[in-house]
């Protein structure tokens, strides 16, 4: 990420798209803030919710990109707030919206139950790094670590595909997918593999990257769904070849 | 840290809201998307030109002297420069779905962003060439 120079006190605005349950309309409320060099977007927006408008909804916990609850769009592009310095978002005013492609919740706040509910086919494989090589005496491959995913959104939210199209299983579900293909443990991946593979799974990604890219916590959905349809497409050839030899 | 307030602007039409909405997406986005959004753009044009070109060929049907009409507005050099901007939408569509299909059967995943600017300047080099050629330069 990088930073631009910021005075010490520098005064920023922030513009915050505001929506209340049952309205049907957003509404963009503006905000002065005093910002130093370290102060980040959650700084800001918990001093605006402190000390100007008690009424400003938005999700945060751990304040250090572990809980991936604080995900938002500043200047249109997804963030964690927590660890986003104000001084990263130029020196003009910051428009602050709620991640795309959700239901808003009020204000900051968007629905994640889609998220999360796409996540539950694909087992959630969440395995921790020293489990990874625990009773391994060989060198084994070497594996991405998508549990590293903090189910933050943020993927889905830049998603050109999951934006027009909400049927499409979307990046974090797609990753976690070829986590549970890549290491199995034990189990048969078939029935993740047969579930990504459908129009609305892995061939529905137009490969713009986005997801990589806005991804807080290193992992590669893009490069799990290029690595997904790879997989099948080699089943398939095998299953082809296979039957290509029975017949001989 | 000390903060002023102010409120409210009117909310935004629907319209409004939604190219505000497209522009706010284009503005924070990556090289893949410019990739994406140039696969898009140069797809539709080249769909528009088949139909195009399709309404060229029905002069055909409409006897010689129309076509002889035709092929002398060919020759005219603002046509001329439309007919090289097609070989560019070609050049550009064509590498970079070449690049689309190499990534996207999980060969060179890592590169696409080199992938896409070698697409690029590949069809630069041999859209001046072209061009220059069109134009009887070379």
């Amino acid at each position: 990420m990088t930073t631009t120079e910021q005075a010490p006190g520098q005064t920023r605005r922030i513009r915050i798209s505001r929506r209340r349950p049952g309205a049907g309309r957003a509404r963009v409320d503006e905000f002065d803030v005093a910002a130093g060099p370290d102060t980040t977007l959650l700084d800001a927006l918990r001093e605006i919710r402190s000390h100007q408008d008690r009424s400003l909804t938005l999700r945060y916990s751990c304040c250090h990109a572990s809980c991936g609850t604080c995900g938002m769009r500043a200047n249109g592009r997804e963030v964690l707030a927590c660890v986003t310095p104000l001084a990263s978002l130029g020196s003009g005013p910051i428009a602050v919206e709620p991640l795309a492609n959700a239901r808003v919740e009020h204000d900051l706040v968007v629905d994640m139950r889609d998220l999360y509910e796409s996540l539950e086919p694909t087992g959630r494989p969440l395995i921790r790094q020293d489990e990874e090589l625990g009773g391994q005496e060989e060198p084994g491959p070497t594996f991405a670590r998508y549990e590293d995913c903090l189910e933050c959104g943020l993927c889905v939210s830049a998603c050109p595909i999951a934006g027009s199209d909400s049927a499409y299983l979307g990046p974090a579900a797609l990753a976690a997918a070829w986590r549970s293909v890549q290491e199995p443990r034990g189990a048969d991946p078939s029935d993740v593999l047969a579930w990504v593979d459908d129009e609305q799974g892995c061939w529905r990604c137009h490969a713009s990257f986005e997801c990589t890219e806005v991804c807080p916590s290193g992992v590669d959905p893009a490069g799990a769904v290029m690595a997904l349809r790879r997989e099948l497409t080699r089943r398939k050839i095998d299953q082809i070849t296979r039957r290509g030899r029975q017949r001989r | 840290m000390s903060a002023t307030a102010r409120t409210g602007h009117p909310a935004r039409r629907p319209l409004q809201s939604t190219l505000r909405g497209a522009a706010g997406w284009a503005r924070g986005r990556h090289l893949g998307s410019v990739a994406f959004l140039t696969n898009r753009v140069t797809g539709l044009l080249l769909v528009a030109y088949l139909y195009l070109h399709l309404g060229v060929l029905y002069l055909l049907t409409r006897g010689s002297g129309s076509w002889a009409s035709v092929l002398h507005l060919f020759k005219n050099h603002y046509v001329l420069s439309l007919e090289s901007l097609l070989i560019l939408f070609i050049l550009v569509h064509g590498l970079n779905g070449i690049r689309l299909a190499l990534v996207g059967s999980g060969i060179g995943v890592r590169h696409q962003k080199a992938w896409f600017t070698a697409a690029m300047s590949a069809s630069a080099v041999v859209y001046v060439v072209v061009v220059l050629a069109m134009f009887g330069v070379i």
